[in-house]
């Protein structure tokens, strides 16, 4: 086995403590496995971060060391080994990329593989897509239609050298460095991610996307994206994730971060589909993500809407700061879990500016031996007059061996705020399936029907592209589920 | 050996059942102290006087238990399907499955520590109790004293019986009263249990009730928690059989610094039963409630219907509400809901009362007395009802 020496000659450039060789051949160039400060500066030096991101990486990581892993939540898993990982690892550095042709064929037919191909894509409604391939972007495309209104949409490490004025004003300002476990690792070792800048009064003319793949193997997948809305504009954000077999657990740690200031609008769709693990329970994506949004101005809103049917564990609160009066927060989800999933997902609606208002609409659905827990939070503060909440979460259970939970908290400290939660349970009635199979759909079919039926409230929140392809998913995750 | 309070860790919000209750913030500022030590046999240091005729849920014909300051007074049966007495704790664990109800907190381990009295209440096989038990909490002590009791209740088969618990005290007095009672209700009975909890204002209330329920039982829960600084009250079933109907209704008026709490936990571990829970609060000036309410379906437990319900009226600018209504569902084939709301008195309603020609007052009142009397349709004992009705609109204005 050789050391890549070019990935030494970087390590020794940056940290002269640097003394651990590389055991593996490098064809992605990967830093070795392990967390410590020298990987913190190598990651930072390997994309020539300016000295104040650096720090910010040291401040996560010291805070990282003293947290302890957090263990609330209804979900089980072996104890992760963090030094068992790579934290870093990034297609080998090639010359800028001016259009598709020069993009690895390699790289090209696996999107094909998934379905997704770049061709297709390219003419489907002007999606302007930011591949990020193992943690480091390798394509970019529509970008000068995008440039031409002055929409900044490239990848995180990009932003950081050309508008680095804007990362440093909002970098960390939703979800601190000290926020949590996870967050904060993340903070620390970021790899790459997207960066999206709307100026004021401008609307988006397409749907911003980015698909998110795991690669290589034991790479730990440390997204950061951060979205500004700046005044009285508007953006529809896609993001997609796909992930093919693996047999060893991910661990997947993604922060997003999204600021709407006055009159502005984001809309983040996601579907999510990382490897589930096989039907024994064995391998899969741990998906631990930070997700949060803060209206900062008035009349601005957020809207989150999340179809998650991969990953063996999920653990995601895509939440909303309502910061500014009149600002609007709203989650639309489906969580599915089949086989030996595991779901602890939900989000924070926190009201602290006047008539403000949020909407929650979750649905869990349970298969084989999956669990399902919707965790939430409604906070009310003091000023938050007039705040106004709406909650309903449903479950569904097919099996006798799966698990729904509702875990909501509900916190209010205002006399004039209206908050209303309501939660229900049922299963597949053998009525709908009679009905269903005796007007001649088989099993699976009639399943996926009363799903897709179950989950209609979400799935018509995102956008067209996404529902179709979301519909065919809900199918697809609950195969084998009945009978 | 002599145990002292301080070997107990106090609950606080480190424990996430007890997340919006600290109990050790209270305890740290009055340092309450056991009444009783540990290593020693309680007697009864106190000769009062107290005219029980005086309070308005005495009523002669019943069968009664008065505590005063802690340390039983008089035990007054008027049937003879009925027997109390003092419980040895060896007994107790052979007669009740404590197993069904494990703790994560220390309230429990105080109690058994520093335990007043432990009595034990015995409803006969087949008997129908004509007049219900009464049991009286009263306490007119300033030396901010711990007092702990427990009730054992067990009714056998086919008996039926109603419990009515009332803690009270003169005003001065400054106390924490930490209660916990565990009930055994044998097949085929019924139990009506009334907790009205009317302490000082200085006091503080923790308690638990523990009820193992056993095939085609019935039990019908009421709280009335008004009194105290602080209050926390528990309901912990264990619904261990098929056919048992098990409801619990609740009601918290928190007036100025206080906090009330209710918290329930229904263990569904056979299928084919059904609970209820319907918790209403009203909070005024710099108040605080709290409904944490968790009902568990084991995967065994088919056919279970299950449905909570919180309800919430906030009447001042500075009152809080927080709650957190939980499913646990294992099993598929059940029916289960929860539901939880928060709010001020609708303007649409007022503005039609006032239109009618109430002033603002009444129009409040009025609406008020709506959101509260819908819990108590459905008392049995109508001449309790009348009492308790009485009483709250007596807190509330």
């Amino acid at each position: 086995m050789s050391i890549d020496l070019e990935t030494k000659k970087t390590v020794k450039s940056i940290t002269e403590k640097y003394k651990y060789g590389f055991t593996t051949k490098i064809s992605s160039d990967k830093a070795p496995k392990g967390l410590n400060e020298d990987i913190v500066k190598l990651i930072s030096g390997k994309k020539k971060e300016p000295k104040w991101l650096l720090d910010w990486r040291l401040k996560a990581f010291r805070t990282w060391l003293k947290m302890k892993e957090p263990n609330w939540s209804m979900v089980k898993f072996p104890k992760i080994n963090y030094q068992d990982s790579y934290y870093y690892s990034a297609p080998k550095p090639k010359k800028k990329l001016k259009s598709l042709n020069e993009v690895d064929p390699a790289i090209l037919s696996t999107y094909e593989k998934l379905g997704i191909p770049l061709e297709e894509q390219k003419r489907l409604a002007g999606v302007a897509v930011d591949y990020v391939f193992d943690s480091t972007s390798v394509a970019t495309t529509f970008k000068e239609q995008l440039s031409k209104l002055g929409i900044i949409f490239c990848s995180f490490s990009e932003a950081v050298q050309k508008n680095p004025e804007l990362v440093k004003k909002y970098l960390g300002t939703v979800i601190p460095y000290t926020d949590n476990y996870f967050a904060t690792l993340n903070s620390a070792v970021f790899s790459d991610g997207s960066f999206v800048y709307i100026p004021p009064g401008v609307r988006c003319p397409m749907e911003l996307s980015t698909y998110f793949r795991i690669n290589a193997e034991n790479t730990g997948q440390f997204e950061r994206t951060l979205i500004i809305a700046d005044k009285d504009s508007y953006v529809s954000y896609l993001e997609g994730c796909t992930a093919p077999m693996r047999d060893e657990n991910q661990l997947h740690a993604a922060c997003v971060e999204l600021i709407t200031l006055d009159n502005a609008e984001i809309k983040y769709s996601t579907v999510q589909n990382w490897y589930p693990g096989d039907e024994k329970g064995k391998g899969g994506v741990y998906n631990f993500v930070t997700k949060r949004g803060a209206c900062r101005g008035n009349n601005s809103k957020i809207s989150w809407t999340q179809v998650e049917t991969g990953s063996a564990i999920t653990w995601k609160y895509p939440s909303c700061i309502l910061q500014g009066d009149n600002s609007v927060g709203e989650f639309y989800s489906v969580a599915i879990t089949n086989n030996f999933q595991q779901a602890d997902t939900g989000t924070k609606m926190i009201h602290l500016g006047k008539n403000t208002k949020s909407t929650i609409i979750s649905k869990g659905i349970s298969a084989g031996r999956g669990q399902n827990t919707y965790r939430g939070l409604v906070r009310m503060g003091p000023k938050a007059k007039d705040g106004r909440n709406f909650t309903q979460c449903d479950s569904l259970l097919i099996g006798d061996r799966c698990g729904a939970h509702t875990v909501p908290y509900i916190e209010v400290k205002n006399q004039s705020a209206k908050v209303e939660h309501e939660a229900t349970t049922s299963k597949i009635s053998d009525d709908q399936m009679f009905y269903c199979r005796q007007r001649g759909l088989d099993q699976e079919n009639a399943v996926s029907l009363i799903v897709n039926g179950f989950c209609k409230e979400v799935l018509k929140e995102l956008p067209m592209e996404f529902a179709v392809e979301a519909q065919k998913l809900l199918g697809i995750s609950l195969e084998g589920s009945v009978g | 050996m002599e145990k002292l309070i301080e070997d107990f860790q106090i609950p606080d919000k480190k424990i996430e059942t007890w997340k919006f209750t600290d109990l050790k913030k209270v305890q740290e500022k009055n340092n309450f102290r056991p009444s009783v030590k540990s290593d020693s046999t309680p007697t009864n240091p106190y000769k009062i006087n107290l005219d029980i005729s005086n309070n308005i849920f005495f009523d002669p014909k019943n069968n009664f238990i008065i505590f005063e300051n802690g340390y039983l007074k008089k035990i007054n049966t008027k049937s003879d399907d009925l027997e109390i007495k003092s419980l040895d704790s060896n007994l107790e664990n052979k007669i009740f499955n404590k197993k069904n109800f494990t703790r994560k907190d220390s309230l429990l381990d105080i109690n058994s520590a520093f335990l007043n009295e432990n009595l034990i209440i015995k409803v006969k096989k087949n008997a129908k109790l004509k007049n219900p038990i009464s049991i009286f909490y009263y306490n007119c002590e300033e030396e901010k004293y711990l007092i702990n009791n427990r009730i054992n209740i067990i009714l056998e088969e086919n008996s039926e019986a109603e419990i009515n618990e009332i803690f009270f005290s003169n005003n001065k007095s400054i106390y924490w009263n930490n209660v916990h009672n565990y009930v055994c209700l044998k097949k085929n009975s019924k139990l009506q249990h009334y907790k009205i909890q009317l302490e000082s204002k200085n006091a503080i209330h923790s308690s638990s009730t523990n009820i193992d329920c056993e095939n085609s039982s019935i039990y019908n829960n009421f709280i009335f928690s008004i009194g105290g600084n602080m209050s926390r009250i528990e309901v912990i079933s264990s619904i261990n059989s098929a056919d048992i109907n098990f409801n619990i209704k609740g009601l918290y008026l928190a007036k100025t610094n206080q906090h009330h709490d209710i918290t329930t936990l229904m263990q569904h571990k056979h299928p084919e039963s059904k609970s209820n829970q319907h918790i209403k609060g009203i909070l005024q000036k710099d108040s605080s409630g709290v409904f944490q309410g968790k009902v568990i379906v084991a995967q065994d437990a088919q056919k279970t219907d299950a449905f909570q319900f919180n309800q919430n009226l906030l009447l001042s600018e500075t009152a809080e509400v927080n709650a957190k209504p939980e499913l646990e569902i294992y099993a598929d084939d059940v029916k289960c809901s929860h539901g939880a709301t928060t709010g001020e008195l609708d303007e649409g309603m007022l503005f039609y009362l006032r239109s009618r020609g109430l002033n603002k007052e009444e129009a409040r009142k009025l609406l008020i007395e709506g959101f509260i009397n819908e819990l108590f349709d459905d008392i049995e004992n109508k001449e309790l009802k009348k009492k308790l009705l009485l009483t709250s609109k007596k807190t509330i204005y």
